[in-house]
């Protein structure tokens, strides 16, 4: 079930991966177009359509201003209209005598020359604009018909003033001019609008059909993401229920484990007792009835006995150590340290050891004394124990308060640990190096057991030949 | 010397022990089940029963109980709670006697604790309604 769902999860993270990328290429890509529509609308056609727009409101203006000089001003609308009507009756007749109408020759000259000064900046600012092939043609034959168009003006204005100047060839000539100057700005405008028009039914083209590429990727995507987050959820807590089975397992093996070691060492101690009560019986006769022999032979058997009894008490300490502590259980830091030492005081005097109790806290912890006894005891009957081989012999004992816990340690003047050496200790029947004082190296795994079932911590800290600090922790009582 | 009456299903122990307890010049009968124990004192009233806790049928408790329940005399008698059992103290202190030694014990500590027995001559006190620390 577990590989299925990975298998489901690699699969929806890869769709998710690649609807992801996809999607990310496609947009840019949209962008780009967009990106490059733009800059043709906005960086070229606009200003050349713009540009083309000004000439042809300059051309019209200096148009209009030539009018003016031959038909009046457009504010003299009645005069004006009365001349265009006289125009039109007078048709038949020669323009001659139309433009010998009485004349107000060129009276604006410094308006002709701003206008033309105008003219020129827009004609400089349209040539300097961004090109385009194809564009070239255009603009060549609006340049010329520019040109065409401002010598006929400069024609009108050479005339000499007066009455009677013959300006009706030079006003055909100017519509003339006129005409094919708006022509070709139709052109060039037309052209740059094509131009727009083509970038933008690209932008069109490319967003139609990126759209739906788009939206499918997108909802492949948003369905490969919610799939990862639900395979993901459930992969979680398939984990958790493994986790869980697997801890419950270890603790019924934990539990079968202990009830079976109990009941192991319980059933022995009986009969080492009937052994060892044989033994003391026959040492006693054999003493009173003066047999040596027999009595340093029954001697032997009891030194060997009393070690078999220490290996089984380990062992039944040990599986009970795991044990969780009743709701409740408190003892005194103190007494039990102070009681441990009294009691181990006679085996460092034969052992030239100097045990000292140093800064004992007065909280109390959460386990049982006998608990807390068998902690300090193991440490301390560890630490007399290693001491044998060293010159300095000293064994300090001091519990301190951190607050939630208390921490007892036993330091000592032993040859200390190697590093690699430290944490295998506290693994079940391993001893120290060179031990030679008969156990089966459970001390340190039932400290270790016993502080960890009641919620502490065990280690060691030590440097080799500098002696080691033993210690455990219990949570104390608030 | 004293009329002392050892209950043990373990029938090697129970002859160590009442062979210690003889050539200690005591006066010794042994049974290997409660109800074995309460049959020995019907037939007379010992100084001091020595008692194991776990045996088959009816076990140290249990018959500590009986002797408590039927026959006033018998509530009388000092009981030495000896067993291996791990909640020793509770029991013993459940029992009410003052008097326990955990196996394997030696032989000295072992006469020790029945002189003192035999001297003090504490009967039991049960406190039945204590939590049960015993064996079922």
């Amino acid at each position: 079930v577990t590989r299925a769902s990975l298998r489901g999860l690699v699969v929806a993270v890869v769709v998710l991966f690649a609807g992801t990328t996809a999607l990310v290429v496609l947009l840019s890509r949209a962008a780009s177009v967009l990106a490059s529509t733009d800059e043709v609308i906005a960086n070229r056609a606009g200003p050349n359509i713009v540009a083309l727009q000004t000439i042809r409101a300059d051309v019209q203006q200096q148009h209009a201003l030539v009018d003016e000089w031959v038909l009046g001003a457009p504010g003299d609308s009645a005069v004006r209209r009365a001349r265009i009507d006289a125009l039109r009756r007078e048709a038949a007749q020669s323009r001659h005598d139309y433009l010998s109408l009485p004349p107000t020759w060129f009276p604006e000259t410094p308006r002709m020359d701003a206008l033309r000064r105008e003219a020129t900046r827009s004609r400089e600012e349209y040539l300097s604009l961004e090109r385009a092939p194809g564009d070239a043609s255009p603009r060549a034959a609006l340049m010329d018909s520019l040109d065409h168009f401002d010598s006929v003006v400069d024609r009108f204005r050479a005339l000499p003033p007066g009455d009677g100047a013959d300006t009706s060839g030079a006003l055909y000539e100017l519509d003339a001019a006129v005409g094919q100057v708006g022509g070709n700005l139709a052109r060039a405008t037309d052209f740059w609008a094509d131009v727009a028009n083509a970038a933008s039914r690209d932008a069109l083209g490319v967003s139609r059909t990126l759209l739906p590429s788009a939206i499918l990727l997108g909802i492949v995507s948003a369905a490969a993401a919610v799939g990862t987050i639900l395979l993901t959820f459930r992969s979680v807590r398939q984990a958790e229920a493994l986790a869980e089975t697997s801890r419950r397992a270890l603790e019924r093996k934990a539990e079968e484990l202990e009830a079976f070691a109990g009941r192991v060492a319980h059933d022995l101690l009986s009969p080492l007792m009937t052994v060892g009560l044989g033994l003391d019986l026959a040492q006693r006769r054999a003493a009173a009835f003066g047999e040596p022999r027999a009595s340093n032979a029954i001697a032997r058997a009891s030194a060997t006995l009393q070690r078999v009894r220490a290996f089984v008490s380990d062992l039944l300490e040990f599986a009970r150590s795991g044990a969780k502590p009743l709701p409740g259980t408190h003892a005194s830091v103190d007494g039990v340290v102070r009681d441990v030492a009294e009691e181990f005081e006679p085996i460092a005097q034969e052992a030239h050891v100097e045990l000292r109790v140093e800064s004992v806290t007065d909280r109390d912890v959460r386990c049982s004394p006998g608990v807390l006894t068998s902690l300090v005891s193991n440490l301390v009957e560890n630490a007399v124990k290693y001491l044998v081989s060293s010159e300095m012999r000293r064994v300090v004992v001091r519990a301190l308060d951190l607050g939630k816990e208390v921490r007892v340690e036993v330091e000592d003047t032993g040859p200390g640990i190697a590093p690699s050496d430290q944490e295998r200790l506290f693994d079940p029947f391993v001893r120290g190096p060179g031990a030679s004082a008969p156990a089966i190296g459970l001390g340190l795994a039932t400290v270790r057991r016993l502080a960890e079932a009641h919620g502490g911590h065990a280690g060691v800290q030590s440097e080799p030949g500098h002696g080691a600090v033993f210690w455990f922790s219990i949570p104390s009582v608030a | 010397m004293a009329d002392i009456l050892v209950v043990d299903d373990d029938r090697d122990l129970a002859a160590a022990l009442a062979e210690v307890l003889e050539d200690a010049g005591h006066t010794v009968r042994v049974a290997h089940d409660g109800w074995g124990g309460l049959a020995a004192l019907d037939e007379r009233l010992p100084d001091l029963v020595l008692l194991d806790i776990e045996m088959p049928s009816l076990d140290g408790p249990g018959m500590a109980h009986q002797m408590f329940v039927l026959d006033v005399g018998r509530d009388k008698i000092p009981i030495l709670l000896v067993s291996a059992f791990v909640g020793l103290p509770a029991v013993a202190r459940r029992i009410g006697t003052p008097y326990s030694a955990p196996k394997p014990c030696g032989l000295d500590r072992l006469l020790r604790i029945v002189d003192r027995a035999l001297l003090e001559k504490k009967p039991p006190e049960p406190r039945f309604n204590e939590p049960s620390a015993g064996p079922p």
